[in-house]
């Protein structure tokens, strides 16, 4: 299915919100790791690799143009400034984590904190913005019928892995089965949230 | 917000899906405007009230003391 650009206003304020919530936790992450960096090696640490310190300040100097009152036109701005806070954060986290991948290669980049933030928030974002394709959708298809075939799907590449991990040297049979397992599971979650949701979908659509 | 959009669209004989489609938006909204659930832009009522051929006023007009 092409992607469509979401013309329903609902939808575009509903994906503003979940911005708002994803660069919440982004931020919290962001403030969680400085503070563990000051408590683990002291202010010196964040003083001589500042980066991350000033990708947290100017990413919430944005929040100072925010503003008060129940204006609704003042707060789908505040929203929107929340969204180039939530961008400007993110390039920079992109920014941090190439120049650590270009220095000291992939595993320098994994050990870095950042990398594991950003994979959980870009998920959840991920995940919020499912809602938001689904009933943006217009196929009428059974949902029982899309999550049969993606399963089989998850589990064909699964299997695949699982026989090519076992067969690779340093590895044995166990890895090959515990790496295909990981990948049926972490591959199914996202079908069965999809599943659940056009299910809902198809239920309101019925009581209509 | 209270409004009429429900009888509106039944009278001009389209059923919510059909609506949404000729609106450009979803089958969710429409149901959540009807229900009063969910505030629409102006633009949007407007762009309603030409799909059912009906007034801003017949359809989203309410009485002071019923708001």
């Amino acid at each position: 299915m092409p992607i469509q650009r979401i013309q329903d206003e609902r939808l575009a304020l509903k994906n503003l919100q979940n911005i708002r919530y994803v660069y919440v936790l982004q931020t919290l992450g962001i403030i969680g790791i400085l503070a563990y960096k000051f408590v683990a090696e002291g202010m010196n640490s964040l003083i001589e690799n500042p980066s991350l310190l000033m990708l947290f300040i100017v990413s919430t100097i944005l929040l100072a143009f925010l503003s008060n009152g129940r204006d609704e036109r003042l707060l789908l701005r505040n929203l929107q400034i929340m969204r180039i806070a939530y961008a400007i954060q993110t390039l920079g986290i992109i920014g941090i984590l190439l120049y650590d991948f270009i220095l000291s290669g992939m595993n320098g980049m994994k050990q870095n904190p950042l990398w594991i933030l950003f994979i959980v928030v870009s998920t959840i974002l991920a995940f919020l913005s499912m809602d938001s394709s689904v009933e943006h959708e217009t196929n009428d298809s059974s949902p029982l019928k899309g999550l049969l075939i993606s399963l089989l799907v998850v589990t064909g590449i699964s299997i695949v892995t699982g026989i090519f991990t076992s067969y690779s040297e340093g590895f044995t049979g166990v890895d090959g089965l515990l790496t295909g397992g990981l990948f049926l599971i972490c591959g199914s979650v996202p079908f069965l949230f999809i599943y659940n949701l056009r299910k809902k979908k198809r239920d309101e659509n019925m009581d209509e | 917000m209270k409004n009429n959009l429900k009888v509106a669209r039944v009278q001009a004989n389209l059923t919510q899906q059909e609506l949404a489609v000729k609106v450009g938006i979803t089958r969710q909204t429409i149901s959540l405007i009807e229900k009063g659930t969910y505030n629409p832009t102006l633009k949007l009522c407007l762009t309603i009230c030409y799909a059912v051929n009906k007034t801003l006023d017949e359809i989203f007009w309410i009485d002071k003391e019923c708001e």
